[in-house]
């Protein structure tokens, strides 16, 4: 009967880990429960950005060509950034190769180009499922191809302190400083 | 004992509605993209048919977050299960074992998570479905069923063809999700950079014209990627691999 009981207690506490993820909005990205390792090895989910701003692209570290490019367009609009803003949006390099970007690859290549934790922040994970979703809510497309390197799409998108996409420069003719405007009016 | 009695329910439950296939994984072509090297593909097991309108519906019982009035339309838009006569019941236009169709990608993947599996990669899916289908003509089949337009109510997803993996309905009863169906490169964004129209021009250029079945892997890479991943089509459903 115990047993019962406690299985009953289960279920009850299952099922409410599973009702809202607080109280994010109805369009915000951030309600998916996909599990993500920072640069530091530390567990985090999406909605510990919440709070504040992002500015938020996916890449792989060690992709020659267009990532470094992307890197350098997020730090262009940091620089860009009015007074206001400046302190406020967290900058979100999402890794789509779990495999080859662990904790220390993310934490080294933060180290060489300078983005200092908490403001600069690495993302990736192992399970194709939750990379594959997250680029699906921002619209991101990425292939792997032969000698591990990746097509992806390239861009910046902008999500308010809720986690509900503002605008993007993926796959538009937006650049940077346009991405401002929706963070003002946020 | 009544916990064995639930335990035990719950392992033949399981074991029920673990209703699929060996797939022993080896190297094949694609027949899509312009891209005509081989790709390895690993060993896995797939759903034999379509998960069904009754399947999902009791996903949907169970997960009441994926019901028709609590969905997001982040994740689902609103032609999400509208062939449904309401949010928990199937009425006349969803057979219980007709595949379910109007589901996400979002949602199709939630239903596989939900039971341990995932949805299938685009290169294991095409791979089961270059299979050949005893007594039958796969293009043939695949063009038949393109000329045709969907039925009102589609029939049970036991109602098609099995290949020689024992795979049923891969061709000729509806469209399905993949995991990686955003993958494909056509939107002028990348560094293969390239339109759906050159993309498709060069696909079509790089598989032999003469070949219809090229055409129709062709047809659905040009679906695939017209996808997103909270579109609902009424002849769009899914099945699970593990």
């Amino acid at each position: 009967m115990l047993k019962v009981f406690i299985f009953l207690l289960l279920q009850v506490s299952i099922c409410f880990a599973e009702t809202g993820p607080g109280d994010l909005p109805g369009d915000s990205i951030y309600q998916v429960k996909s599990k993500w390792v920072d640069q530091f090895g530390k567990k985090v989910e999406l909605s510990s950005l919440a709070g504040k701003p992002v500015a938020v692209s996916m890449i792989y570290l060690s992709c020659k060509f267009s990532c470094p490019m992307t890197v350098a367009h997020m730090k262009e609009l940091e620089k860009i950034l009015p007074d206001n803003l400046k302190n406020d949006v967290q900058f979100v390099l999402v890794s789509f190769d779990g495999k080859n970007d662990t904790p220390t690859v993310m934490k080294k290549y933060a180290e060489k180009h300078g983005l200092a934790f908490p403001k600069w922040r690495f993302l990736t994970s192992k399970n194709e499922q939750d990379v594959r979703e997250f680029s699906s809510l921002i619209d991101f497309k990425y292939k792997k191809i032969a000698n591990g390197d990746f097509e992806h799409s390239f861009g910046i998108v902008a999500l308010d302190s809720h986690g509900r996409v503002l605008g993007s420069t993926v796959g538009a003719a937006m650049a940077e400083k346009d991405l401002i405007p929706l963070f003002e009016k946020k | 004992m009544r916990t064995i009695v639930a335990f035990l329910l719950i392992l033949i439950h399981c074991a029920a509605t673990a209703d699929q296939v060996n797939i022993k994984g080896g190297v094949f072509t694609p027949l899509y993209g312009s891209a005509k090297k081989p790709v390895k593909v690993d060993s896995f097991s797939m759903d034999v048919a379509p998960v069904t309108n009754a399947e999902f519906l009791k996903f949907v019982n169970s997960h009441p977050e994926w019901s028709k009035p609590s969905v997001s339309p982040l994740f689902a838009e609103a032609e999400y299960l509208h062939h449904w006569s309401s949010p928990t019941e199937l009425g006349p236009s969803a057979i219980p074992d007709g595949p379910v169709v109007n589901v996400s990608w979002f949602a199709a993947k939630a239903f596989c998570v939900s039971k341990g599996m995932r949805l299938p990669t685009v290169n294991e899916w095409e791979y089961v479905a270059s299979r050949p289908i005893p007594g039958a003509d796969v293009r043939k089949v695949i063009l038949d069923w393109y000329s045709v337009p969907t039925p009102d109510v589609l029939p049970s997803v036991k109602s098609g063809l099995k290949n020689s993996s024992g795979v049923i309905s891969l061709h000729g009863l509806i469209w399905e999700w993949t995991l990686d169906f955003n993958s494909a490169m056509v939107t002028g964004e990348s560094r293969a950079d390239g339109s759906l129209d050159k993309s498709l021009f060069c696909g079509a250029g790089s598989a032999s014209a003469a070949d219809k079945s090229d055409y129709a892997a062709f047809l659905r890479f040009g679906l695939r990627s017209s996808l997103k991943a909270n579109y609902t089509v009424n002849n769009l459903g899914f099945r699970c691999v593990k």
